[in-house]
């Protein structure tokens, strides 16, 4: 049984790394609107220059929040939930022979993963089927009938069959 | 796996997009809003003017707050009621006496006014210390209380800018319930006195 995805530590380090994140957010986010606001209620008659300041700074930070949301954070949030998931899931387990690696990148919840083109047997049919990797892996078994477990369609782990 | 992905940003693009286009326009309407909220001249800095003719050309505020930039006026507004028309009572009320520091009113509409209530009366110190002494006063109950801006003989430099009725006289009259007035009126604020200090240039 080659294991693919190593669940050791993984959640502790994903929901480290989601916390760190949430925080780097909320300290920047913070001294952004310390910024934002200091200018506003210093701001003078002739105000122009500085409101455009305050409208580029808001800007930044409405965008940078959009962006941190919808990416970065979103992909950690999936990862945390994956492996934390993965510790107690309930695996899919197939017959496949593994054909060859996509060059196109899956994206799923804004994380990049890799695709594997697979053919399924199953109940002497043979289906054409796509499963990930989350990283790059080392001599992969390619053509050669694999027992597969997987987690919402991610390799977790494999045993080459006789 | 990557968490920071160009492609993953591009392709979050096509479903985000709508989100950066919206705060972009939120945020300049919103600062705009506030920056223009922060900023408004404050009550004692400007001076609201209620009119009872048609005003043809209001940049006559323009003209008196040019004139008294350098005693702290930011802004002069006015507002028209023509006495003909059936809200004019109304208008004066609402408008004229309660929002307006003050009031240019014709002679014929003053049988309905309370002068002492509503009107500041125009006593010595006021002429004293506001008035050239130049002044013609309408009278009320031997109190002086409206000031002669045209009628009679008198023509006045707001003609070219008001249409007022050349068979009556108009009076200029300070409301009390001014924040501009002193200590005078309804509000002790006795540093702020720009609807008095205009007087002698509305009325010359």
């Amino acid at each position: 049984m080659r294991i693919i995805v190593d669940n050791h530590n993984k959640y502790k380090h994903f929901n480290r790394q989601y916390t760190v994140a949430l925080g780097l957010y909320l300290g920047f986010s913070l001294l952004f609107i310390a910024g934002i606001l200091t200018l506003f209620f210093t701001s003078k008659e002739d105000y122009l220059v500085l409101m455009i300041a305050v409208i580029v700074l808001t800007i930044i930070l409405v965008w940078g929040t959009i962006y941190f949301f919808t990416n970065p954070f979103r992909s950690l949030r999936y990862l945390r939930n994956f492996y934390k998931d993965l510790q107690a899931g309930l695996f899919d387990e197939s017959v496949l022979t593994l054909k060859r690696i996509s060059e196109d990148k899956a994206i799923k919840r804004g994380v990049e993963l890799i695709k594997v083109f697979a053919v399924e047997h199953l109940k002497g049919q043979d289906y054409e089927r796509e499963v990930y990797l989350l990283e790059e892996v080392e001599n992969l078994d390619f053509g050669v009938l694999i027992k597969v477990r997987t987690f919402s369609n991610i390799i977790v782990s494999y045993e080459v069959l006789p | 796996m990557k968490i920071f992905s160009k492609a993953a940003f591009i392709r979050s693009i096509h479903y985000d997009w709508i989100y950066y286009a919206l705060s972009f326009f939120a945020v300049i309407g919103l600062w705009s809003w506030a920056f223009g909220i922060l900023h408004r001249p404050k009550p004692y800095e400007k001076l609201d003017i209620f009119v009872a003719a048609q005003i043809q050309n209001d940049t006559f505020c323009q003209k008196i707050k040019e004139e008294f930039s350098a005693d702290g006026l930011k802004l002069v507004e006015s507002n028209q009621a023509l006495p003909n028309d059936n809200a004019f009572q109304s208008k004066l009320q609402v408008v004229g006496y309660n929002a307006s520091d003050l009031l240019i009113l014709p002679e014929s509409v003053f049988t309905n006014i309370h002068f002492s209530e509503v009107f500041i009366e125009i006593d010595e110190a006021l002429k004293d210390d506001y008035l050239s002494g130049q002044e013609v006063f309408y009278k009320h109950e031997g109190r002086d209380y409206g000031l002669l801006v045209r009628g009679g003989e008198k023509e006045s430099w707001l003609d070219e800018y008001l249409n007022f009725d050349v068979n009556d006289n108009y009076y200029l009259f300070i409301s009390g319930a001014s924040h501009n007035i002193g200590d005078k009126g309804n509000y002790q604020t006795n540093e702020f006195d720009l609807a008095l200090a205009v007087l002698s240039y509305v009325v010359r």
